[in-house]
C-alpha cells in the first residue's frame, strides 16, 4: 500500500448486540494530516477511534496502522498515542513520570528518557513543570501534559478523544489554536473525535462527518461547509435554515422551487432532487437572507418573532407558519428598529449558495 | 443555613450506643484496678498488681501469637482476596461476576460457629483432607491440622474473606479504566498495566482491607477456641478462660484493655500512613 497512508480502515463493521455502531466504514488517513471524526453522540465516531486504538475489535473488516495490519493486535502492541477526554493522567505519578511512562515501557535508555521528556515539556510549553503533580495543574495544563505524554513516544498516529470538551469556553478556544500549532510543528498524523462542528471546521485538514455508523462526507472543512453532499451534512455543519419546499420545474441551469407562496430559483448544480413535484428541503445560511417589505415579489413571508443580540451580529427569528422558524443574521444594528417584533416581513437573498435535497414524506 | 432541631433527634441511637460502650469501657477500666479475690465474683480494694502480672512471659507470648496470627490472616486474606475482587469488578461475563460474588459473600451469612464447624470436618483427623490423602495413599498417617496455628489461620482467612473482597472490590471499581487504557496506549502490556497502574491505584483499598481484617482478627474468639482447642490461644481465649473458668475478672479486664489499646495504636499508625498516601495524591 502507499506509504503516505498512516491509518487505513477497510470495510470495518462493529456491532454491539443488535446495534450496529460502525457499518462498513473505509477510511484512509494521510501521513501528517489532521483528520476529524465529526458527528452527534452515538454516531459511532468514538467506536471508530477505539477500533484504531484496539480497545475494540471489529466484527468485520481490517485495520492498518502504517503498513501493518493490526486488526487482531492488542492496543499495547500498536503504535499510537492517545489523549483521553478526562486526560487520564496517572494520579500516583508526577508530570515527569507520566510523560516518561511510555518511554520506560518502550525500553528507551535512561539518558534519552530525560532529554525526550524535557523536549516534550518544552513543546507543550510546560518546561520546568516535571516535578509537579497532575492535580496541582489547571485543566489546560493537564491537557498539555496528556498531549506531551502521547507525543513523546513518537507514535505513527495521535488519537484525540474529545480532548477539549472538559475545558471552559475561552480556554477551549486557546487550546484549539495551540493544539493545531503543536500538531503542525510536530507533523504528527492526528485523528480527532468531536461533536463540535466549530472545532472540526477550525482544526481539520479533512473532516469525516459521521452519522448512524457511516461516513456521510469526507472532505475539507471548506467543502463540507459549502458543498454538503446530503441533508445530514448540510444541517450538521454550520448554522443553517432547513425549510420545507417543493421542486416545481427544472429548466436549463436553474431549478424553480416553491417555498410557501414564493417561487425561488436555485442553480441546478446545487439541487440534489430531480423530479418536478418532489418534496424537498431548502438549506439557506442565515447570513444570506435579508428582510424586505412583505409585498416584495417572491419573498418568503413571515412575522418577526424575536431579536437576539449577539454583539458582533444580530439574529432575527422569523415565524413563517408552515415553513417553521427561519433565522437570519445581520450586522446592521438598524434592523431592530426597522423591523420590530411582530412586524410582517418578507425574506429574500442571493440563493446561489443555497442547497436543495430530497425530502422523505416522513420528514 | 437555618438549623433544623428536628434532625438532632436522629443522633439519639448513636448517643445511646456511645453511652453503652462508654459504660462497658468504664466497667473494664474499673475492674482492672481492683484486687481479685479467688473463688469469689466480688472484687477487693484498688490495686495495681493486675498490671504487674502482665510482665509474665506467658502473656507476652499470647499477645505475640495473636499479633502474628492476625498478620498472617490479613496477608493471606489480602493475597487471596485481591484476585477475587479484581475478577468480580473487571470480568466481562456477568456469569463469572455473580459466581465470584456469591462464592465470596455467602460465607458472611452463615454464622461464625457454623463456619468453624465446617472447618472441623475439613481439617480433622477423619476430615475431608486427611481422608483424601490417606485414601489415595499419599500419606500413611493423618496430617495434624486441628489445634495448630495453621488450621486456625485457614479458618480465620475464610472467615475474613467476604469483608476483604467487599472492601477491595469497592476500591478497584473506583479506578477509572481510562488509566488502564492510557497505560496500554503507552505500550504497557497487561501485566505492566496491573503492576504500574491498577495495583498502585488500589492502595487505599489494600490499606483499609488489611487494617480491617487485622483489627477484626485481633479480637477473634470462636474460631481459635474451636479449631485451636486450647492449644492455640489468642487474647480473647485467655480472657474467656480467666473470666469464666477462674472468675478472675480484674485480670481479664487488664488483658482486654491492653488488646483495645493495641488496636487503637494500630489504627492510628495506619491512619497516619494513609494520610501520607493521600498526600501522594492517591485519592
Amino acid at each position: 500500500m502507499a506509504d503516505d497512508i498512516a491509518v487505513r480502515l477497510d470495510r470495518v463493521t462493529k456491532r454491539f448486540g443488535s446495534v450496529t455502531a460502525v457499518s462498513e466504514v473505509s477510511l484512509q488517513v494521510r501521513r501528517g494530516e489532521f483528520l476529524t471524526l465529526l458527528g452527534p453522540s452515538g454516531c459511532g465516531k468514538t467506536t471508530l477511534l477505539n477500533l484504531v486504538a484496539g480497545f475494540l475489535e471489529p466484527d468485520q473488516g481490517e485495520v492498518y496502522i502504517g503498513e501493518t495490519r493490526v486488526t487482531q493486535v492488542p492496543p499495547f502492541q500498536r503504535d499510537f498515542g492517545m489523549v483521553f477526554q478526562n486526560y487520564a493522567l496517572f494520579p500516583h505519578m508526577d508530570v515527569f513520570e507520566n510523560i516518561a511512562f511510555g518511554l520506560r515501557m518502550r525500553k528507551v535508555p535512561k539518558g534519552e528518557i530525560q532529554s525526550r521528556v524535557e523536549e516534550a515539556l518544552d513543546i507543550v510549553r510546560l518546561g520546568g513543570y516535571g516535578a509537579r503533580h497532575a492535580r496541582e495543574l489547571s485543566g489546560g495544563q493537564q491537557q498539555r501534559v496528556a498531549l506531551a505524554r502521547a507525543i513523546v513516544i513518537r507514535p505513527q498516529v495521535l488519537l484525540l478523544d474529545e480532548p477539549l470538551s472538559a475545558l471552559d469556553k475561552n480556554l477551549r478556544a486557546r487550546m484549539q489554536v495551540e493544539l493545531k500549532e503543536i500538531q503542525r510543528r510536530v507533523g504528527i498524523t492526528t485523528i480527532f473525535v468531536t461533536h463540535d462542528q466549530g472545532e472540526a471546521l477550525s482544526l481539520s485538514d479533512r473532516i469525516a462527518v459521521i452519522s448512524e455508523g457511516k461516513i456521510q462526507q469526507l472532505s475539507s472543512p471548506d467543502e463540507a461547509y459549502r458543498n454538503p453532499e446530503n441533508s445530514f451534512v448540510a444541517s450538521f455543519i454550520g448554522d443553517i435554515n432547513r425549510i420545507p419546499a417543493r421542486l416545481v420545474e427544472v429548466s436549463g441551469d436553474e431549478v424553480a422551487i416553491a417555498v410557501g407562496e414564493a417561487r425561488i430559483r436555485v442553480p441546478k448544480a446545487r439541487c440534489h432532487a430531480s423530479r418536478a413535484g418532489d418534496p424537498v428541503w431548502l438549506f439557506v445560511r442565515p447570513e444570506v437572507l435579508e428582510p424586505v417589505p412583505e409585498d416584495t415579489e417572491n419573498a418568503i413571508l413571515g412575522t418577526i418573532y424575536a431579536h437576539v443580540y449577539q454583539g458582533a451580529h444580530i439574529e432575527i427569528h422569523v415565524e413563517a407558519g408552515a415553513l417553521g422558524t427561519i433565522h437570519l443574521r445581520t450586522r446592521d444594528d438598524g434592523v431592530m428598529a426597522r423591523w420590530p417584533v411582530g412586524a410582517r416581513v418578507g425574506l429574500v437573498g442571493d440563493l446561489g449558495g443555497a442547497m436543495v435535497f430530497p425530502r422523505d414524506s416522513r420528514d | 443555613m437555618k438549623r433544623q432541631p428536628f434532625f438532632y433527634w436522629f443522633t439519639v441511637p448513636a448517643v445511646v450506643l456511645a453511652l453503652a460502650f462508654l459504660a462497658s469501657m468504664g466497667a473494664i477500666i474499673q475492674y482492672s484496678f481492683r484486687k481479685h479475690i479467688p473463688g469469689s465474683l466480688d472484687v477487693g480494694p484498688v490495686t495495681l498488681e493486675n498490671f504487674e502480672r502482665l510482665a509474665h512471659p506467658l502473656y507476652f507470648s499470647v499477645y505475640l501469637d495473636t499479633l502474628l496470627l492476625s498478620l498472617y490472616t490479613s496477608v493471606f486474606t489480602l493475597v487471596l482476596g485481591y484476585p477475587l475482587a479484581y475478577v468480580m469488578v473487571r470480568a466481562r461475563s456477568r456469569w463469572i461476576k455473580s459466581t465470584v460474588l456469591i462464592v465470596s459473600i455467602v460465607p458472611l451469612f452463615t454464622g461464625e460457629i457454623v463456619r468453624t464447624y465446617a472447618w472441623l470436618n475439613v481439617l480433622g483427623h477423619n476430615g475431608f483432607i486427611n481422608s483424601l490423602l490417606l485414601g489415595t495413599g499419599l500419606l500413611d498417617r493423618p496430617l495434624q491440622m486441628m489445634f495448630t496455628p495453621f488450621g486456625v489461620t485457614v479458618a480465620l482467612v475464610h472467615f475474613s474473606m467476604p469483608i476483604m473482597v467487599v472492601i477491595l472490590a469497592a476500591a478497584i471499581s473506583h479506578i477509572d479504566t481510562d488509566y488502564e487504557k492510557a497505560a496500554a496506549s503507552l505500550s504497557a502490556n497487561p501485566i505492566k498495566v496491573f503492576w504500574k497502574v491498577t495495583l498502585p491505584l488500589s492502595t487505599p483499598g489494600i490499606v483499609s482491607g488489611f487494617v480491617t481484617i487485622f483489627a477484626w482478627t485481633l479480637s477473634a474468639f470462636a474460631t481459635p477456641q474451636l479449631i485451636g482447642g486450647g492449644k492455640v490461644n489468642m487474647v480473647s481465649n485467655i480472657v474467656y478462660q480467666l473470666g469464666f473458668a477462674s472468675f478472675n475478672f480484674p485480670f481479664a479486664a487488664v488483658l482486654s484493655l491492653l488488646a483495645v489499646m493495641l488496636t487503637i495504636v494500630l489504627l492510628l499508625v495506619i491512619y497516619a500512613s494513609t494520610r501520607r498516601l493521600e498526600k501522594m495524591s492517591l485519592h
